[in-house]
């Protein structure tokens, strides 16, 4: 068996490190010996609630899941005594800035908004991506496996963002999510116009918005038509390469998901629109203050809304949020998501997934808490296309698991271990991932342990 | 109070300026409520006493204690089963914007302080306050009852002065204000240095400078190129030294929180440090000198060069060392979040009785606010009864008492969520509900 588990793991090292593409992640799962964890409560992020039952976790993979003995154990399997914890699928966050805006927080590591006109969709958030950002530990520490990171909200097209596993690395190559595709951001309202309106430029209004948008798909709409005549017919000549248009085109191929900051229903519902007209598929609105108001709209379109449990009032188009806004789109079948947006909401994203909890229950809404951690874990996966790998304890899935003291949906919950790919990089009070920023800075080596 | 050090021409300074405008009367809170089967976190030498009574007269608590040993009250009483649940006093949020910002990026509701107008310790945050602003009932909705405003400086390391306010349902300004000049606020971090010439050399040498000056200043003799101060910037710079109330600077650094002790020894000013993320470093000196801290128990990460000693036991270390600490939330639209800051120091190590108190009755200690902060006869009535651990993200607040009275927990964002909540509705227009 063990064997056969390292077999796996190195055709998987080697499978993954094959570089097709520049940029193309590299990667590899790291070797790590089996773990049963036995008596725990598993939120499945399935909406399932399994208690005192038992997970295995080998080759990097979930290799069972259900009641205590029922599995067969690798020999050599590291026994973790689950007694009173709680088992979660490693949270996902798909809107982060971490890497892009690091901290520290000054002029020369702001790299997530590329201000330099409405329409940059040919740069690369991955490019800004600062690995040794000491905010990925602290996401680590709570709980967060997988995280978007996406350029900032300035233009109506931010550029591509990109999916990575919050792991160690020298690279941020080396922390791509294989296989994962690119997301487009978008962004709706104030920000766009405001910055380029301020500047005399457009957009300077919310049609101006629009209409950018419009002109921008209309091109991209031609430049794919000539690159697919092109292929079909060697008399026809390949538009010239546009960094710009290859991210746009890739979207209507739907090879890129779109992401798109919006506040306000109305403007949601105009972006639907533009996504009829230009045939392509929006992914999930983020922020989406409003999402409650049109959650009939959003379900029919099957779009996700990824949300703040409560953060509000800091701009106008963010002035008419509810507590509610995530359990009534969810209540009305939409796909529910918290997100954090917030190097500090990132380190609690269970904790803003209880206050949701919370609120659909004062409204008469029976919510558990197998059903609110789908908020941060499966619907997560969803949205960023890789839920086929990850966001759910299931058999064959990606081990990533995050072990809780108590039941996560609380305040008190600390994430005490946390695996990626089945290899422990986080293990409370012993065990973190240090970033070359924080060495010998006077943090750690005073006070109760170091942990931030 | 074991912060105020012993100069009594101080502390009866403090008592004055937190008092200025307290004594006024409240119309509706005649009538007597009696509060029984509570779990009374009374923030006093009593602790926590279960299955308690509460009884409420004019305003005032006039008994907190056991269900059996409470007076009998007459029949027209109001009363309150608890059902066991947690009875608070009213939360104190310090270091706010409320009422002083309805949304943070549109500049024409953000009143907390002088954007492009040379104004410093002049500025006075009582003339922006507007009681009408749709935040009270959001924050009264969260259980916070009392609110520090501070101004937010915008070019100057001195920003005016705060004021402490109740949430009291009233369109009159006035009638919301504890103390209009409840301290000076300003800072000494990197943003402020930026003020004057970009380093925090220059920073200490012209709060000395002002200081100094504002002593012996006397408006007749003074010329504003003095000191680049305006005559009125040093009527206000001397009228709060005369006041005795305290000095709040925002500072970071461990080593300019020593900067920031030295100048208020110097000067004899009680200092209240704000934000303090590195405050841990340098705990035992700010126990020492009787300095409390005003911080967020979320405030872990190096945002800046100033914080890179950013950890989430701040508050329990600087507990352990004896430093009295006070909760402040990042937003003041989600000022509601020092609860959460709470439940996270606790995880972090501070003991859950101190993570109470640093919203109620330290943040009461601390900026001066008497008969307030804790369940004891005489004072204030203002109470929270919550549905479960006060401290806990799925919590909320059942019912919150101001001055006696049992405050209405509707707000806009209540409205919106009736509005909107039934989607299945076909018969009334959304504009209708």
């Amino acid at each position: 068996m063990l064997r056969k588990i390292l077999f796996q793991s190195l055709v998987l090292a080697v499978a993954s490190t094959a570089q097709a593409d520049p940029y193309d992640s590299t990667y590899t799962q790291r070797q790590a010996p089996a773990y049963v964890i036995s008596n725990a409560t598993i939120l499945t992020g399935e909406g399932e609630r399994l208690d005192g039952a038992e997970i295995v976790l080998a080759g990097g993979k979930i290799v069972s899941l259900g009641a205590v003995g029922a599995s067969v154990v690798p020999a050599n399997a590291v026994k973790i005594d689950g007694t009173g914890k709680w088992i979660t699928p490693g949270l996902i966050d798909v809107h982060s800035h971490l890497g892009d805006y690091p901290a520290p927080s000054v002029k020369s590591t702001a790299d997530g908004n590329e201000v330099t006109s409405p329409n940059t969709a040919q740069v690369w958030a991955e490019h800004s991506v600062w690995p040794q950002d000491p905010q990925f530990p602290l996401a680590l520490a709570g709980g967060v496996t997988t995280l978007q990171i996406l350029p900032g909200s300035a233009n109506l097209f931010g550029g591509r963002g990109v999916t990575l596993k919050n792991v160690p690395s020298r690279t941020v190559q080396g922390m791509k999510f294989p296989g994962a595709k690119h997301s487009l951001k978008m962004a709706c309202g104030e920000n766009p116009k405001r910055v380029y309106g301020s500047q005399g430029k457009a957009p300077g209004t919310r049609m101006g918005n629009m209409a950018g948008y419009r002109a921008a798909w209309a091109k991209a709409r031609e430049y794919m038509a000539a690159q697919d005549l092109a292929a079909d017919d060697d008399d026809k000549k390949a538009p010239d390469y546009s960094l710009q248009l290859e991210t746009l085109a890739g979207v209507l191929r739907g090879e890129i998901l779109v992401h798109n900051h919006c506040y306000r229903a109305d403007e949601m519902a105009n972006m639907i629109e533009l996504a009829k007209e230009f045939d392509y598929k929006i992914t999930a609105f983020h922020h989406a203050v409003e999402s409650y108001k049109i959650a009939d709209l959003l379900a029919q379109e099957n779009i996700c809304s990824a949300l703040w449990s409560d953060w509000w009032g800091f701009k106008l188009e963010a002035f008419d949020a509810v507590e509610q806004n995530v359990a009534l789109v969810d209540a009305a079948g939409a796909c529910a998501i918290v997100h954090s947006d917030s190097e500090r909401g990132i380190q609690r994203l269970n904790q803003d997934a209880a206050r949701s909890m919370a609120a659909a229950r004062r409204m008469g809404r029976e919510v558990d808490e197998a059903h609110a951690i789908t908020w941060v874990t499966r619907n997560a996966a969803q949205a960023l296309g890789i839920d086929d790998r990850t966001g759910t304890l299931t058999v064959d899935k990606a081990a990533d698991v995050v072990i809780w003291n108590q039941n996560p949906l609380s305040v008190y919950a600390q994430a005490e271990q946390v695996f990626i790919d089945g290899y422990r990089y986080f293990e409370r009070e012993k065990r973190r991932p240090v970033t070359d920023f924080e060495l010998h800075q006077t943090v750690h080596g005073q006070g109760t342990g170091g942990a931030r | 109070m074991s912060f105020i050090r012993s100069s009594v021409a101080r502390t009866m300074g403090h008592f004055l300026a937190g008092c200025v405008l307290s004594a006024f009367s409240v119309a509706a809170n005649a009538a007597t409520i009696v509060i029984t089967n509570a779990k009374v976190a009374t923030q006093t030498n009593a602790g926590v006493i279960d299955n308690a009574t509460v009884v409420v007269n004019d305003g005032e608590v006039s008994y907190v204690g056991s269900g059996a040993s409470a007076p009998s009250v007459g029949g027209d009483a109001q009363t309150v089963d608890a059902g066991g649940h947690w009875l608070t006093p009213g939360l104190i949020v310090s270091d706010t914007q409320l009422g002083a910002v309805e949304i943070g990026a549109e500049a024409t509701t953000r009143d907390s302080g002088v954007e492009e107008f040379s104004m410093g310790p002049a500025f006075e945050l009582r003339y922006a306050l507007n009681p009408a602003s749709v935040l009270f009932g959001t924050t009264r909705a969260s259980g916070i009852t009392t609110a520090v405003v501070s101004p937010r400086a915008a070019n100057d390391p001195l920003a005016g002065t705060g004021l402490a306010i109740s949430l009291r349902d009233t369109l009159d300004p006035s009638q919301l204000i504890l103390s209009d000049r409840l301290a000076m606020f300003g800072g000494v971090g990197p943003r402020y240095a930026d003020y004057v010439g970009g380093s925090r050399g220059a920073l200490v040498v012209r709060l000395r400078e002002a200081l100094t000056a504002a002593k012996r200043f006397s408006p007749t003799r003074y010329r504003a190129d003095d000191n680049g101060y305006t005559s009125s910037d040093m009527a206000a710079l001397k009228r709060w030294l005369d006041s005795g109330a305290p000095l709040a600077l925002e500072v970071n650094q461990a080593s300019q929180i020593l900067q920031a002790i030295a100048l208020a020894d110097e000067f004899d000013l009680e200092l209240i440090v704000t934000g303090g993320v590195e405050g841990w470093k340098v705990a035992k000196e700010l126990a020492a000198a009787s300095v409390p801290v005003v911080l967020d128990p979320m405030d872990n990460i190096p945002v800046d060069f100033d914080r890179l000693g950013a950890r989430l036991d701040n508050a329990a270390l600087l507990h352990k060392a004896g430093v009295t600490i006070a909760f402040r939330s990042e937003n003041t639209h989600n000022a509601g979040w020092i609860r959460q800051g709470g439940g996270i120091a606790v995880v972090n190590g501070l003991p859950f009785e101190a993570a109470l108190a640093a919203i109620t009755s330290a943040p009461a200690e601390i900026w001066g606010l008497k008969n307030r902060g804790s369940v004891a006869r005489g004072n204030v009535a203002d109470l929270v009864l919550w549905s479960g651990d006060p401290l806990e993200v799925t919590t909320h607040a059942e019912r919150v008492m101001i001055d006696g009275v049992w405050m209405t927990l509707d707000n806009r964002q209540e409205r919106l969520l009736e509005r909107y909540r039934d989607m299945g509705n076909t018969v009334t227009p959304f504009g209708f509900r």
